[in-house]
């Protein structure tokens, strides 16, 4: 049995995670898809009827061509349509601010943890100083000092982010360094590119995949909650923190729908984002494995 | 004799704590031959693997080389810079460790740890690096050796990965290689198949051997001079018959009187009484405090002495 095998199998153990695994998988190809299984394109204006605005779920439409599934909102968009689309930015902002923190965060822990002593010191009490705001907190700041979109907002999130990254890996590293394999790799006078990025970092991995998976959801919370606020990304990507907040002022008056779908839709997001990364840190960590 | 492959010199390396100066090493002198085996013996903490990383150049802070000269082939390694260090290193001068479960990253595949080790120091290509790493694992004694080097770490047992350990020391035919208790993880048939391969290895290329190890049946069968180390300082140094036939220092004595040997079967074992002294601000002999023949002189500070036969002693009371 190969170690892709063996993965698959301990991962199988858990029918939780093996469904959290697909609704992930699910979302994820439904936003890969989006422009060709939405009903309708969300921003071509052309395509949107006025006269459908706020629109139950299963309502047809008003030319009689096509029933709206989760209804419509204050503009006439079909729901479904602006949560698939939504669902894309979210994601794609998620992931995207994710990898740049790990790239940054890698680097970080690896060279902090590796070569201790000032510079150590010095980028873990910059680390710390961050991680003592909430993440909230800095990401407003920072959208504040920046301005708008979805470049900045990215920023904002790899800002409030790197420092968990940082300090995984130095923890790691930490550990890794005192190994002897470090020592013979010293001894044997390789670069130090080398014993960080080829000897350190594969060594670092699990721990990463596991913070970095769990990072992600927040990442994409994050963006959420940014752009429910109305300081997240521009009105013409709306996120689906975004479409929530369109419809939290129809709320209270039974139109629940226009928030609602898209907040089902980020619960489901981030529910089995952190339930497949649970697995794989019980996978992964041979300490909390059961035999 | 021609010049030797390494000549140290009243070496120092002291790591400056809280609690004092540690002087982990303390005036070790002592030279090697090319094609010699010396080793170095004495119990945990008496500095035998600090005098092997002063030479590579790999003390660690709070620790410093403090004095001394290290002669490596005529050449002071104390005035090499870092740059110059990293060029000799895994390249003339190697080294092997205690543990060979965790000297080989459990991560990275032979071929690649091997490779990545000549790659560092020459210039050739990645497959003549594989054929050189294949004919290094060959001279260990690695059967199939095209095969082992595709394998994980966790994929060979203990002899076996020590085996590669070893192969790597010698990929850039080293003059001299410092050997830090490489067999003592492993179990006694796979420690003498070790011990030939590396002897054999030494003699064929003429490469200097430093074997740092608390076994005195190792360094018996091994060595062509021992040195003991105490607290950081030689004690006892001489040709392996002188030391381990006749030792005089009462340490060397207590040393071998506490391997267990089959003539005293079911007799008490011999052993020395007390623990080693942390060698900070140490006054006379280190070892006064657990010795037997210990007596009112042996506060004071005593040289190492060359005796009538050579050999070489920190004692005011030998026997």
């Amino acid at each position: 049995m190969n170690g892709w095998q063996r993965f698959a199998a301990e991962y199988r153990r858990s029918l939780v995670a093996c469904i959290a695994a697909a609704v992930l998988g699910l979302l994820m190809l439904a936003a890969l898809l989006a422009p060709l299984v939405s009903p309708q394109n969300p921003y071509d204006l052309a395509q949107v009827e006025l006269m459908d605005a706020r629109l139950a779920p299963g309502s047809a439409s008003s030319d009689g061509h096509h029933t709206y599934w989760l209804g419509t909102d204050a503009q006439g968009r079909d729901m479904l349509s602006a949560i698939l689309y939504g669902l894309r930015i979210s994601l794609v902002v998620g992931c995207s601010a994710t990898l740049l923190a790990v790239a940054i965060g890698i680097v970080v822990g690896l060279v902090a943890g590796y070569f201790g002593g000032r510079f150590d010191a010095l980028l873990m009490r910059v680390a710390d100083m961050q991680l003592s705001f909430p993440a909230i907190l800095v990401a407003l700041i920072l959208i504040a000092i920046l301005g708008q979109g979805t470049g900045k907002v990215i920023g904002a999130l790899v800002a409030a982010q790197w420092a968990y990254y940082a300090r995984t890996i130095r923890g790691v590293v930490l550990v890794e360094r005192q190994r002897e394999y470090i020592s013979a790799a010293r001894v044997l006078a390789l670069p130090v590119t080398s014993i960080l990025f080829r000897h350190l970092l594969p060594n670092c991995m699990p721990s990463l995949i596991v913070v970095g998976a769990l990072q992600v959801a927040s990442a994409i919370a994050l963006e959420a909650t940014l752009s429910f606020l109305g300081v997240g990304l521009p009105i013409t990507e709306p996120s689906l923190g975004l479409l929530i907040a369109n419809g939290f002022t129809y709320l209270l008056s039974g139109k629940y729908w226009i928030s609602f779908f898209p907040g089902l839709a980020l619960l489901a997001t981030i529910m089995s984002i952190n339930l497949v990364a649970d697995q794989l840190r019980d996978v992964l960590n041979p300490r909390l494995r059961v035999d | 004799m021609a010049t030797p492959s390494l000549d140290v010199d009243g070496l120092k390396t002291w790591f400056f704590t809280r609690a004092g100066a540690v002087k982990a090493v303390d005036g070790v002198s002592f030279s090697v031959a090319p094609g010699e085996v010396m080793g170095l013996v004495g119990e945990s903490g008496s500095g035998k693997s600090i005098t092997g990383f002063s030479i590579m150049g790999l003390i660690d802070a709070p620790g410093r080389v403090v004095d001394g000269r290290i002669l490596f082939k005529g050449e002071d390694l104390r005035l090499r810079s870092d740059a110059q260090m990293r060029e000799l290193r895994g390249n003339r001068i190697a080294m092997i460790f205690q543990d060979p479960m965790m000297t080989l990253n459990p991560v990275l595949r032979i071929d690649v740890q091997m490779t990545e080790a000549v790659l560092a120091h020459r210039r050739v290509t990645r497959a003549k690096a594989l054929d050189l790493a294949c004919a290094a694992l060959e001279r260990v004694g690695i059967a199939a050796p095209e095969e082992r080097l595709r394998a994980y770490p966790h994929q060979l047992s203990g002899g076996m990965r020590q085996r590669v350990a070893i192969a790597i020391a010698l990929l850039n035919e080293p003059d001299l290689i410092i050997a830090d208790e490489p067999t003592t993880a492993l179990d006694v048939t796979i420690q003498g198949q070790i011990l030939f391969e590396m002897q054999k290895v030494c003699a064929a290329s003429g490469t200097s051997l430093i074997w740092i190890t608390h076994d005195l049946s190792v360094v018996a069968g091994l060595a062509d001079q021992v040195g003991v180390m105490y607290a950081g300082r030689m004690v006892e140094h001489g040709t392996v018959h002188q030391v381990l036939e006749a030792p005089r220092h009462p340490y060397t004595q207590g040393l071998i009187a506490s391997v267990p040997s089959v003539e005293a079967r079911g007799q008490r074992l011999k052993q020395i009484p007390g623990v080693m002294a942390l060698p900070i601000d140490l006054q006379g002999c280190a070892f006064a405090p657990r010795c037997e023949r210990a007596r009112v002189g042996c506060t004071q500070d005593l040289p190492l002495v060359t005796q009538q036969d050579g050999r070489r002693l920190r004692c005011c009371n030998p026997a």
